[in-house]
């Protein structure tokens, strides 16, 4: 067995015919189903073969319904994948789940007697309204919900609470933030905004992502100084923040080297990036300035409407294991930015998690693995890392400082082939060192604002599937550290990239995992990797058919997609087939990749973004919009840089 | 800076317009016997600009990010001042005789006028004009 980090959750669920269950949700994912193979199997007609997946790592958990025929129901809303707080109510099938913190957990397993009075309490709590329940007075009926357009009259009979404002910002993040901020500098009131999003912080998001995958608060990321969201105008950028601090406490080689960085990047110098902590604490600032904490409000976003007086409506859900409770939020002019709906496992390694049941040595970068680095350095042994990106690298480098307590840590690098020289375009070709393709961010910089953000953006769809091959794929930033620690290795014998399709994944005779690649080098024929931990490099999974919000736009609107699956938008960044009289909805964001701009994800790309889309609005005329241009714009970035309201 | 060709000639001309014509004046000023001679020189680092912008997209065309460094923008600057410096001394220029143009008075002035302007570009036009930096360098 492996030693690893106690799960954070458990489940507690009761069986249509009182059939009890109590179980630990271990941390990665778990799927729950009728089929035999899944880790939780659940009895049942109304429960699908493979029917939702939990996912847990130690910042919290997450439920996805596979196959969508049957539906999940959280605290009694319908969801295609949600973030899970301890105390939410499931309903799978006939089953009905409470989701329960380690907490509670270990109380009652401390406590065996306790326990059936316990389960009975829940059961007669929450039996009697699943799957679909009568609507209770304050929630919009299922009936009503499913209607394409909203009569507002019926919001109010069901006694949901309607607010309306001018503008409303959908999901609450990074990419909210960046339009809200907008805004708020271009002459619109707090008291005109409405947000809806799960987070308290626009940053949180974020954050958990980036400790997910290594980087922690100190760390640096993969970003431009003058890509601040808490700052549209990029200037001062982070590294001039940096700067003077460092400047300040006499830290004048640190000054030095960031200066240099700013000048000479990445022609001559490491591209200076910003630390973490810089972003987050920047964000929370200018959100305290813009005021929104007023305009926030905090639920579930079930799914975008039309209604009947010209507006567009989010369904809001702020049910939780104590009431359920829908508000409708109103507004003429919204923005819909919900980052990546999840984290998705490479094919073979989930059918080697469903086969085996084993989740603590096949493992997600995006799922906690603290447990893994615990083991090595403990005990040694040998790693398979699949992935050539920035993942892959950060990963590496945590290696190599458990490599400094335990010198018996191996890292195999799979690639599917070898790497013999980086992505060409025009005269240009990109510097391949070691099976790393450099490249300072995950596109060319004009990408964002030069030549190459005109030539996108005039391209017709299949030059810009073209485009998107050449500037994007699979790169990391040129970093001494992380240079020295892939020479080190290789040289030490440590360190080795194979090259192959996977053929396998199966436990070997003395119970370690056994890779069967094909190898992609001259020669060919079958090799096999034997090692105690396999983790996905690969990155995140973002179809928009695995958010509740999007799935039901696509679903009832006919939204279109791109060629990369992604949300059609036209070059404002607006979702056309949610116009409705006046009402516009625009997005920003990986769900809205493959369109006219690279870089929808990115801080800068989402200001960029920002400010096509409220272009789009002063054309139409939208009321108290002002553009920030000029003397005006000069006078918004004074007050911000005297910390005064816009 | 990711600049394109209208870009980089309109954020040049913007600049020497909005911030090198006052800064030439002020040292016609002090230098009203050279004032012809400085307005022209203004007018020179113009037109002579507008080729140069020529040849730092070709180089930039040579670029994987398709940028251009700081400090890219540096070694151009002294490159189009030595340039235009050379042609003045030896054979002078339309309007200004060979050698007409002090050292120092050229050097002052270029210095001044290429160091505000510089600066301007590395953010404080970015306050007054947010579209700027995501237009290539373009104003209108
Ligand atoms: C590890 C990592 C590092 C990154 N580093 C950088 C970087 O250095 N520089 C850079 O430019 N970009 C970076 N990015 C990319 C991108 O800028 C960020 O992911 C950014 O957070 C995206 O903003 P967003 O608004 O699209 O998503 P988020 O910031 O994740 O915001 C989406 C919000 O919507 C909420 N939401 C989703 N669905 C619902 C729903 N149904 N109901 C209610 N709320 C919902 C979410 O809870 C979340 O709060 C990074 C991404 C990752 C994963």
């Amino acid at each position: 067995m492996i030693a690893r980090a106690t799960s954070g959750f458990a489940l507690h669920g009761v069986g249509a015919n009182g059939e009890m269950l109590d179980r630990p949700l271990s941390p990665g994912q778990t799927i729950v189903g009728r089929a035999p193979e899944c880790e939780l199997v659940l009895s049942g007609g109304a429960v699908s073969r493979r029917h939702a997946c939990f996912t847990v790592s130690e910042h919290g958990a997450a439920l996805e319904d596979l196959n969508g025929e049957n539906g999940v129901y959280v605290n009694g809303d319908r969801v295609r994948s949600v973030d899970l707080c301890a105390g939410d109510r499931i309903a799978i099938g006939d089953w009905l789940f409470e989701l329960r913190s380690a907490g509670v957990e270990a109380a009652t397993e401390r406590r065996p007697a306790a326990l059936a009075s316990n389960a009975t309490e829940v059961v007669a709590v929450a039996r009697p309204r699943l799957p679909v329940p009568a609507a209770p007075r304050g929630v919009l009926p299922d009936w009503l919900l499913h209607q394409p357009l909203l009569d507002e009259q019926q919001i109010a009979s069901a006694g949901v609470e309607l607010r309306t404002a001018q503008y409303a910002a959908l999901g609450g993040g990074l990419g909210s933030f960046a339009w809200v901020s907008l805004l708020r500098n271009s002459g619109i009131a707090a008291s005109e905004i409405a947000v809806a999003g799960s987070e308290a912080h626009a940053g949180d998001r974020f954050e958990r992502l980036c400790q997910n995958s290594q980087i922690p608060p100190r760390e640096r990321l993969r970003s431009n100084s003058d890509a601040r969201p808490d700052n549209l105008w990029g200037f001062p950028g982070y590294a001039v923040s940096e700067l003077l601090r460092d400047a300040a406490h006499l830290r004048l080689g640190s000054a030095g080297r960031i200066l240099w960085q700013i000048a000479a990047e990445p022609a001559l110098a490491e591209t200076y990036t910003p630390r973490r902590a810089d972003i987050f604490a920047g964000v929370n600032a200018e959100a305290e300035r813009i005021g929104w904490p007023a305009m926030l409000l905090r639920g579930r976003i079930l799914a975008i409407r039309k209604s009947s007086a010209g507006r567009l409506l989010a369904v809001v859900s702020q049910s939780n294991e104590r009431e359920q409770r829908h508000v409708v939020v109103g507004a003429r002019y919204l923005h819909l930015a919900l980052g990546y709906p999840g984290v998705r496992l490479l094919p073979d390694l989930v059918a080697y998690r469903e086969r085996t049941g084993d989740h603590g040595r096949v493992l997600n970068a995006y799922e906690d693995h603290e447990h893994l680095y615990a083991q090595l350095r403990e005990r040694g042994g040998v790693v398979i890392l699949r992935g050539r990106g920035i993942v892959a690298a950060r990963i590496l480098q945590r290696l190599w400082e458990e490599r400094q307590h335990n010198a018996a840590i191996v890292v195999v690098h799979l690639h599917r082939s070898r790497l013999v020289s980086g992505q060409r375009f025009g005269a240009t070709r990109r510097v391949v060192e070691a099976q790393f393709e450099f490249q300072p961010f995950n596109w060319p910089k004009a990408s964002w604002g030069g030549e190459l953000r005109g030539r996108l953006e005039a391209a017709p769809a299949e030059e810009r599937a073209r485009l998107f091959a050449a500037w994007g794929g699979t790169t990391v930033p040129r970093r001494a550290d992380w240079r020295r620690v892939v020479r080190e290795g290789l040289r030490e014998g440590w360190y080795r990239p194979e090259f192959g399709v996977v053929r396998s994944l199966e436990q070997g005779p003395d119970g370690r995992l056994l890779t069967r690649i094909q190898t992609s080098l001259a020669g060919g024929g079958m090799l096999d990797l034997a090692a105690d931990f396999v983790i996905d490099c690969t990155g995140m999974e973002a179809g928009p058919e695995r958010s509740t919000p999007i799935a039901d736009l696509i679903e009832t609107y006919q939204a279109p997609l791109n060629q990369l699956g992604r949300l059609q938008v036209n070059d404002d960044f607006e979702i056309e087939a949610l116009r409705h009289g006046e009402a516009r909805l625009y997005a920003s964001g990986a769900m809205i990749a493959g369109g006219s701009f690279a870089g929808v994800d990115s801080f800068l790309g989402m200001q960029y973004t920002a400010l096509r889309s409220v272009d789009a609005l002063l054309r139409l005329g939208a009321p108290g919009l002002r553009r920030l241009d000029g003397w005006y714009s000069f006078r918004q970035w004074l007050k911000r840089a005297r910390g005064l309201p816009p | 800076m990711t600049s394109t060709l209208v870009g980089r000639w309109q954020t040049r001309l913007a600049l020497l317009a909005a911030l090198g014509v006052p800064l030439t004046a002020l040292f016609v000023l002090f230098n009203t016997s050279a004032a012809g001679t400085l307005i022209l020189v203004l007018f020179y680092v113009a037109l002579f600009g507008l080729g140069w912008d020529v040849l730092y997209i070709l180089l930039q065309k040579l670029r994987w990010e398709r940028d251009w460094p700081p400090v890219f923008q540096i070694v151009g600057g002294v490159a189009e001042a030595v340039l235009l410096f050379v042609l003045l001394s030896m054979a002078g220029l339309p309007g200004i005789h060979g050698g007409s143009v002090p050292f120092g008075l050229f050097c002052g002035m270029y210095a001044t006028i290429w160091l505000v302007t510089f600066a301007a570009t590395q953010g404080p036009l970015r306050a007054i004009f947010p579209r700027w930096r995501f237009s290539g360098g373009r104003l209108i």
